[in-house]
């Protein structure tokens, strides 16, 4: 990739389970940021991780925060903890990159946007989707005018029960907002980013706390001079993860979906082998976590904006709040920015 | 068996006559009053009413939307078994007449999803307990434009809405064993502008149980997608997920007559061809004074009407709303 910054940004990161894992191997073949260390409840996870990327480990956040070559904090720790970290993140003066969703719940999300504003540090969210080839491929085909006038738009994401953190938040809505908001929100930010802000959501959702974290949203969103937009989660997927998107419109219709399309793929036999289910993380050129940290340290040493910041967050935390909302009401939720 | 045709204009008009001879069975005629229909059809001769209604052991209903409650008010007025195209009727008002005039122990609707091998097991699954408790359902029925009458409104009665969900719908109740509560639905008017109908529509459903699902009967296959469109579901419950893709069974061609990649189907498990032989067993029983309870009964394909008029009012008034609930339904 072109145009590094001068001098990589130190990070460190605070979290070393699916996320803090995919954030440290993107870091450590990142030439816009120098991993410096992780930290995580787990200590064990921790050095796990710090061992792969030959990076070190902090004893806690204090230890962080006491290590003055680190200019960034990336916090992949369970949504509902996002709040406070990221807070204590910006009040040591460090710049934060929180994970989607940036906090369970927006008075969270507008607490941390002052506290941003206030500290004067760069607040940057994990919301990745626009950083993915494939997504920006289907934006410029709808902009071309490949598919005319479009009329109809699904975009989905789907996995198989989330068992893999060891306190099983996933499987706590007051925690993780189930598949509705922590995965479905990558496609409400796909609706807004083609289509504009939704007005209204109408959504049902089972909730992950009710069948050992199987978990099923479908979500009807209304844009206004855009086409019917309908969102599909899964948290039931037993085949592991895979990701779609179809635009259909009045000159033809495009569709992507992530099956059958890896450019490698390699398997064990599979007598005694685990199923490892979620992707491998993402790594050369296309690795869209490393063109986000890209932004994340241009708009440290540059004053730049990031395009996924902390206002960008709130307005799809909204939507995603809206169909818990929506289903529980068993009713349509309009939407207000 | 003699089987006669009320109408001609329904795109599966032919193809349902060309299974009853497949299945060793003969045509007395076909009724159409449409002159362009009566100069497409070549199948049979073109007959009046009463002469098919004299001539026939059992009859296909297959004209256009609107025509259909009169014609099969008609044969079971008549007492022939009836296999009557879906949507049952073209509007509420053309629904209550049929539901009040017609013999239902006669009557079987041509809904030929239930008769794939595909189908079939996967009701068997479900009825095992593999499945478990049903959560949350997703599926596609899309299209492309039927054309003709489909997109005109004074003889379909409605668009993409009207024409595909009664598919799914009535695949979920007979899977689930379960009845659609409550629906919310958008739709579009934007691929077909020609048109006085919706080309696109979402429908989200909830079941009595709880279970609730939707269904994208959009008819937004491009003219350039390899075939008609597709049907395809997805069943998740606390045992397990299963997935439905009837079409699945097919090899791609990549043909430069074409000019476009095209779908060749190689099951020989053919789910109309079930159908109709279904409905002509169905049909022979009866005229024996046997079963009175067709293999797609009225009472189910009335609710599926009754549950895209729930889509319908949805779309009207912008909020979920129930299902007519009916006094045969209990």
């Amino acid at each position: 990739m072109d145009d590094a910054p001068a001098t990589p940004v130190g990070v460190a990161i605070i979290g070393a389970g699916l996320m803090g894992g995919q954030h440290a191997a993107s870091a450590a073949a990142s030439p816009d940021v120098q991993l410096l260390g992780v930290t995580a409840a787990d200590a064990g996870q921790a050095e796990q991780l710090a061992g792969r990327h030959g990076c070190r480990v902090y004893a806690d956040v204090d230890a962080v925060f006491a290590d003055d070559a680190v200019e960034a904090v990336i916090v992949a720790t369970p949504t509902h903890t996002h709040h406070d970290i990221a807070l204590q993140v910006l009040a040591a003066g460090r710049h934060a990159f929180v994970e989607k969703p940036v906090t369970r719940t927006l008075e969270d999300a507008l607490a941390l946007r002052e506290a941003a504003r206030a500290a004067d540090r760069v607040l940057a969210t994990g919301h990745v989707i626009r950083y993915f080839p494939e997504y920006r491929q289907i934006a410029e085909s709808i902009a071309r005018g490949d598919i005319g006038t479009p009329a109809v738009a699904t975009f989905g994401r789907r996995c198989q029960q989330p068992d893999w953190a060891p306190d099983h938040w996933h499987t706590d809505m007051a925690r993780s907002g189930g598949v509705a908001v922590d995965m479905l929100i990558h496609d409400v930010d796909l609706v807004r980013w083609y289509f504009g802000e939704p007005t209204h959501v109408y959504a049902r959702v089972v909730g992950s706390d009710r069948h050992d974290g199987l978990d099923y949203a479908l979500a009807t969103l209304t844009v206004p001079d855009g086409p019917i937009c309908h969102l599909h989660g899964s948290w039931s997927e037993p085949e592991g993860f895979s990701q779609s998107a179809e635009v259909c419109g009045s000159a033809g219709m495009i569709t992507y979906d992530s099956r059958g399309r890896d450019e490698l793929s390699f398997a064990a036999h599979a007598t005694n082998a685990d199923v490892t289910a979620l992707p491998a993380p993402a790594a050369g050129p296309n690795d869209p976590f490393q063109r986000q940290l890209r932004d994340f340290a241009r708009a440290i040493r540059t004053g730049s904006s990031v395009p996924s910041d902390i206002d960008w967050a709130i307005g799809s935390l909204r939507i995603a709040l809206a169909m818990l909302e929506s289903s529980d009401r068993r009713d349509v939720v309009e939407v207000t920015a | 068996m003699k089987v006669g045709i009320l109408g001609t204009r329904h795109v599966h008009a032919d193809g349902l006559a060309a299974y009853v001879l497949e299945l060793g069975h003969e045509l007395v005629g076909a009724v159409e009053q449409d002159a362009a229909a009566r100069d497409a059809w070549t199948r049979t001769p073109l007959l009046e009413l009463d002469a098919v209604l004299d001539a026939a052991d059992a009859v296909i209903v297959a004209g256009t939307n609107r025509e259909r409650v009169d014609a099969t008010i008609a044969a079971t007025r008549a007492g022939l078994p009836t296999l009557a195209e879906k949507p049952v009727a073209a509007d509420a008002d053309e629904l209550e007449r049929l539901v009040a005039a017609v013999d239902p122990s006669l009557v079987m609707v041509a809904l030929p999803l239930r008769f794939g091998a595909a189908l079939t097991r996967a009701r068997s699954i479900i009825t095992s307990g593999a499945l478990g408790r049903p959560l949350a359902a997703r599926g596609t029925n899309h299209g492309q434009f039927p054309g003709g009458w489909f997109g005109r409104l004074a003889d379909s009665g409605g668009g993409a809405l009207q024409d595909h969900v009664v598919h799914l719908s009535d695949v979920l109740c007979w899977l689930l064993d379960d009845r659609a509560a409550r629906v919310y639905a958008r739709s579009a008017h934007v691929l077909h502008p020609d048109n006085d109908v919706e080309d696109c529509g979402i429908v989200t459903i909830d079941f009595e149980s709880g279970c609730f699902a939707s269904i994208d009967s959009s008819w937004s296959r491009p003219a350039a997608f390899p075939t008609w469109g597709d049907v395809w579901l997805e069943i998740v419950g606390t045992g397990g997920r299963l997935r439905i893709d009837p079409m699945a069974t097919r090899l791609e061609l990549y043909g430069d007559a074409a000019g476009k990649l095209t779908h060749v189907p190689y099951s020989d498990d053919d789910m109309t061809r079930n159908m109709v032989a279904a409905f002509l067993e169905f049909a022979d029983q009866r005229r024996d004074g046997g079963p009175s309870t067709a293999p797609v009964s009225l009472a189910e394909a009335v609710h599926a009407s009754d549950t895209v008029l729930a889509a319908y009012a949805s779309v009207a008034s912008g909020r979920p709303e129930p299902v007519t609930v009916r006094q045969s339904d209990s």
